[in-house]
């Protein structure tokens, strides 16, 4: 029921999603993380900007479960960076239902050491997200990482 | 003056004692790079000279009294609409104590109002009102001779073409069509074609390098072709495909012009397969292109000196404005657009490619992660040159892009401006 409060299981399972996506993400296993998502998600990164003026554009967008393979074969393949390591750090997870699915917001700050050189925060913001059940697991249907800050720093490697 | 025949000799001293290493073009110092004190002269003289830097889209300001903040080089500046639907710019620095007034990155106001002493201005810069200026209960205010039009805001002229704002802090700038000429022009209004433009939203990001070498990455198509795996695989910018390079008679500004090969619109797919098997698209909808101009040209990248590159990559369009703030700083802000007649379908095209582009692009990140690493080998040698010899040393136009052409014509106008 839309109604009922989302219970202690429920948002456990959320929170171990969520747990898996940081945890995939920081430790660059991409290829396990794309199997977090449902094959026809939709993933975008977005400034807040654009976001409040309601204007579409994203950083970053993702359709679907080949846009994902397509953005992990570019990192893992075919840009050029400097290595790094990202850490995200998510909090304040709440969810509300629609129909049999959940809508999850939470707020993440995501950090950048690049090598030889000191920790950064590279973004903070909000995560608007749909989750859907996939047997006794939930995964991302709709992922909207919203970040704050105007200026990115250099250059957006890894989705946030 | 020919192209490519400098007026300065290459053995004496120009300002800041620097001097060039070369006669002509094919040798870079590194400081014009690194050395602070050429930036502040490159905003005195190029930003602040008699050029016309690009601020904002008209579309930005629909409604009098709208305005947006915006940047001459390194300077704050709100651009807005007047109350006769005519478009101002002034400095976002009150002629009080110098504070940037306007807090809000765009709005919609009948005047500009200090918010630290209440010096309040209409949109044209003109101050139109002090508080206290005739002091409280007799007591303070300002001076008798204090007239409010001595203190006006600083203004640019503007100009306004097919719906791009541009600025110059110069009294008496050459009219843009001048500044431009019949082959730039050519391009501009290829894009800026007279319909109404929507933007689509923006894009902003921190580069850790110097605006010369953001300016110099769309001038330069030889690396293109190399260091983008991307573009090359999926032939959307390759050297064997035709292309041009094209300037302008001072060489200030350029457009890098290209085709795909073998274009067959509304199928990339099986152009993608033909081209390089190792690199396929699982989501071959991100680059489906719709022909939208009337030459066959996939790619042009125009840079305007001296502040903005117009980006046509497929149908993904683009003002990549750069606001340097240091010689080892660039911000460059993206405003990406279409049409107002825009369908669903070709808005939903631009917003997929450009997952191309900009701070998180497939491609753009090559150039962002690169252009910081060769700042920071530019500052480990200020007194080392650079080779531009690609294509020769001259400063033509040429048929196809393995050349650093464009960029030795553009240190012509440099060396010009700057007096080296």
């Amino acid at each position: 029921m839309s109604g009922d409060p989302i219970t202690l299981d429920e948002w456990w399972r959320a929170y171990q999603l969520y747990t898996d996506y940081t945890e995939l993400l920081d430790t660059q296993r991409l290829d396990d993380w794309i199997h977090l998502f449902e094959d026809d998600c939709l993933v975008r990164v977005m400034s807040a900007e654009n976001d409040k003026a309601g204007l579409p554009l994203a950083l970053m967008r993702c359709e679907g479960v080949p846009g994902l393979r397509d953005r992990v074969h570019a990192i893992k393949e075919v840009s050029v960076y400097a290595p790094r390591t990202m850490r995200h750090v998510v909090s304040g997870l709440r969810l509300t239902r629609q129909g049999g699915d959940f809508l999850a917001t939470a707020s993440f700050v995501v950090t950048q050491s690049l090598e030889g050189a000191q920790t950064t925060v590279f973004a903070s913001g909000v995560y608007r997200d749909r989750l859907t059940p996939a047997g006794d697991r939930l995964r991302f249907a709709e992922k909207v990482a919203v970040y704050d800050g105007d200026l990115v720093v250099n250059s957006m490697v890894y989705p946030l | 003056m020919r192209l490519g025949e400098s007026t300065t000799n290459g053995h004496h001293a120009g300002p800041l004692g620097h001097t060039w290493p070369s006669a002509d073009t094919s040798r870079i110092p590194h400081w014009v790079y690194t050395d602070e004190r050429v930036f502040e002269l490159e905003q005195k003289k190029i930003f602040g000279g008699p050029f016309w830097n690009y601020v904002a889209l008209s579309t930005e300001l629909p409604e009098r009294g709208d305005f947006v903040r915006s940047w001459v080089g390194n300077q704050p500046v709100v651009v807005a609409r007047t109350k006769s639907g005519g478009v101002s710019v002034v400095a976002n620095r009150c002629s009080h104590r110098g504070m940037s007034f306007c807090m809000e990155e765009r709005g919609n106001t009948k005047t500009f109002v200090c918010p630290y002493h209440q010096w309040s201005f209409d949109l044209e810069g003109r101050l139109t009102g002090v508080s206290f200026k005739r002091g409280v209960r007799g007591n303070g205010g300002m001076p008798e001779d204090f007239k409010l039009s001595d203190h006006n805001l600083t203004t640019y002229r503007t100009t306004e073409r097919n719906g791009v704002i541009f600025a110059s802090a110069a009294e008496n700038p050459p009219t843009f069509e001048e500044s431009f000429g019949p082959d730039m022009l050519h391009y501009f209004d290829r894009v800026f074609d007279g319909r109404e433009l929507r933007v689509i939203g923006y894009q902003r990001h921190r580069i850790p390098a110097n605006w010369k070498l953001v300016f110099e990455n769309i001038k330069d198509p030889y690396h293109a072709s190399l260091l983008h795996v991307f573009l090359v695989s999926l032939g959307l910018f390759r050297a064997d495909q035709p292309s041009r390079v094209v300037m302008d008679a001072t060489g200030q500004h350029a457009a890098l012009v290209s085709r795909r090969g073998q274009q067959a619109p509304n199928d990339v797919t099986a152009q993608i397969k033909t081209f390089d098997e190792r690199l396929v698209l699982n989501d071959s909808t991100m680059l489906q292109p719709a022909k939208e101009f009337p030459d066959e040209n996939t790619v042009v990248m125009h840079t305007l000196w001296p502040n903005v590159m117009v980006q046509q990559q497929t149908n993904t369009l683009a003002m990549r404005h750069m606001a340097p703030r240091s010689a080892g700083v660039t911000d460059l802000l993206w405003t990406y657009f279409g049409y107002a007649d825009d369908d669903e379908e070709m808005t939903l095209r631009r917003l997929r490619q450009a997952n191309l582009q900009g701070p998180a692009g497939l491609i753009g990140v090559d150039d962002w992660e690169v252009l910081a690493y060769h700042q920071q080998g530019l500052a480990s040698a200020p007194e080392e040159t650079g080779v531009v010899e690609m294509g020769g040393r001259g400063v033509g136009n040429e048929e196809h892009m393995v050349t650093e052409a464009a960029v030795r014509a553009f240190y012509v106008h440099y060396r010009e401006v700057m007096g080296w």
